[in-house]
């Protein structure tokens, strides 16, 4: 009969495989669990110094590489700046015309048009790596009091867009989840209609969104372009940021429901830095159409 | 031993560099191959079983640090896959194309099939909708592409370097 030495030495590869796997599974039983979640941070955390070099290294190369571009544009560019700025000579009237439109409608409506939140500016340093997520890790952590489900924003084209909330959180480092992932699902409203409904990401290559359970009597109340922000009907989000803009309306016959897909404020390819939102004070801060 | 920590440093490296060029390449190509798995193939194909599955480990355990899905996710394929064709060495015969390119691309469905079983049972997403996304048949065409070239790179590796150094040690 076979010691026990022996079999384990006979076997030794296949039991350390199973016991491997065994803990694989263990750790994927407890995901939630505040000890896995704590090897997870303490991992991500030790490898985010590596990251941050390799992060750099490749910085510095994609700007070399991309001041020799930029010197080639330039000259295009600053033609192409100097018809504009005749253009916006022009703009300028108009547009203080709107400004006390704007004002007149914001008194109306009783809406602060400073959204008021204590952010913590961090830059994009890293992205998943899996081909399935859209995950993106920024340079700012647990010390600077990035905190599980805080919502992510950044200014882009004059609007404070909501980029997405924080997953998970490391020393120095943090994971945020982008709108435009399809685990990810926000209450939102028309900034114009106030229509209500939920708008999730779909995974495209596009990263458009998808807005649902908008009654299909709002059909005619909808416009190419209208915009969409957080309803503030989950406590996660603050009210009135912007979410993304009506690309196509897609009626479907057997559902109640209009299915409208949305293209974020934010464009995600060209998002550098982004602003944690920290706490929110008191006003209800929605965006400007 | 050399060699296990040489390959062992390149997959994390990889891993790594994924996260900050990863997506860049995604664009450019269509999808990011797997290159950690592939170097688990290799390595396991040319030295076993033994190391293979700390190989496995270490890539797993690197990507489910770095990428958003919960710990064990990949380590669990990586393990399973690295035991699997650590098993197979010396058992399988390999051409330098053709075979590597069927084996790559096997691997590749096999990992994805992996994923989709432990994604349904745990609620991670994509599940088994993996196998209706182009990106993940673009990723095993990549990936298998790519075997025979990782093979060629570490059977030459192998010769030139790694053989020459461990007769030296064992002197």
């Amino acid at each position: 009969m076979p010691s026990k030495e022996s079999f384990l030495k006979k076997y030794r590869r296949g039991v350390i495989t199973f016991g491997i796997l065994f803990l694989s599974f263990i750790a994927l039983l407890g995901q939630n669990a505040s000890f896995v979640q704590g090897i997870e941070q303490g991992g991500s955390t030790s490898l985010f110094v590596f990251q941050n070099f390799f992060g750099s290294i490749g910085g510095w190369f994609q700007d070399t590489l991309g001041s020799i571009e930029q010197l080639q544009n330039l000259q295009e560019e600053n033609r192409q700046l100097q018809s504009q700025v005749q253009d916006y000579q022009g703009l300028e009237q108009r547009m203080l015309e709107l400004q006390q439109e704007n004002a007149l409608l914001t008194q109306q409506l009783d809406l602060s048009t400073n959204p008021s939140y204590a952010t913590e500016t961090a830059a994009i340093v890293a992205k998943d790596p899996s081909n399935y997520y859209q995950t993106f890790t920024i340079n700012k952590g647990y010390s600077d009091g990035i905190r599980v489900n805080m919502p992510v924003v950044a200014a882009q084209g004059g609007y404070y867009g909501l980029v997405g909330k924080v997953i998970q959180v490391g020393l120095g480092s943090a994971q945020v989840r982008p709108v435009t992932d399809p685990q990810h699902i926000v209450a939102s409203r028309f900034f114009k209609s106030r229509y209500e409904g939920l708008v999730q990401g779909i995974g495209d290559v596009n990263l458009r969104l998808r807005m649902d359970y908008v009654p299909k009597s709002a059909q005619d109340q909808i416009r190419f372009g209208d915009l969409i922000i957080t309803s503030g009907m989950s406590s996660l989000y603050p009210k009135g940021i912007a979410l993304g803009r009506v690309e196509e309306v897609r009626p479907i016959d057997y559902e109640p429901n209009l299915r409208i897909f949305l293209k974020p404020v934010i464009d995600f390819k060209k998002l550098e830095y982004v602003a944690v939102i920290l706490e929110e004070f008191t006003g209800t801060g929605e965006a400007d159409d | 031993m050399i060699l296990f920590w040489l390959t062992a440093a390149f997959t994390i490296l990889f891993e790594i560099l994924g996260t900050i060029w990863g997506q860049v390449i995604a664009e450019t190509i269509g999808a990011l191959p797997n290159f950690p798995l592939v170097i688990l193939f290799v390595y396991a194909i040319r030295r076993g079983a033994d190391h293979s599955i700390w190989l496995g480990l270490m890539g797993g355990l690197t990507f489910d640090f770095l990428s958003s899905i919960p710990l064990g996710f990949t380590v669990f394929p990586r393990v399973l896959l690295g035991y699997l064709s650590g098993v197979g060495k010396g058992k399988i015969y390999l051409d330098p194309i053709l075979m590597p390119i069927v084996f790559g691309f096997a691997l590749s469905l096999a990992n994805g099939l992996i994923n989709s079983i432990l994604g349904s049972l745990f609620g991670i997403s994509p599940g088994f909708s993996i196998f209706t996304r182009s990106v993940f048949w673009l990723e095993s065409l990549y990936n298998a592409i790519l075997t025979p070239v990782f093979l060629f790179l570490m059977d030459n590796a192998i010769k030139a370097w790694i053989r020459p150094y461990e007769q030296r040690e064992r002197i």
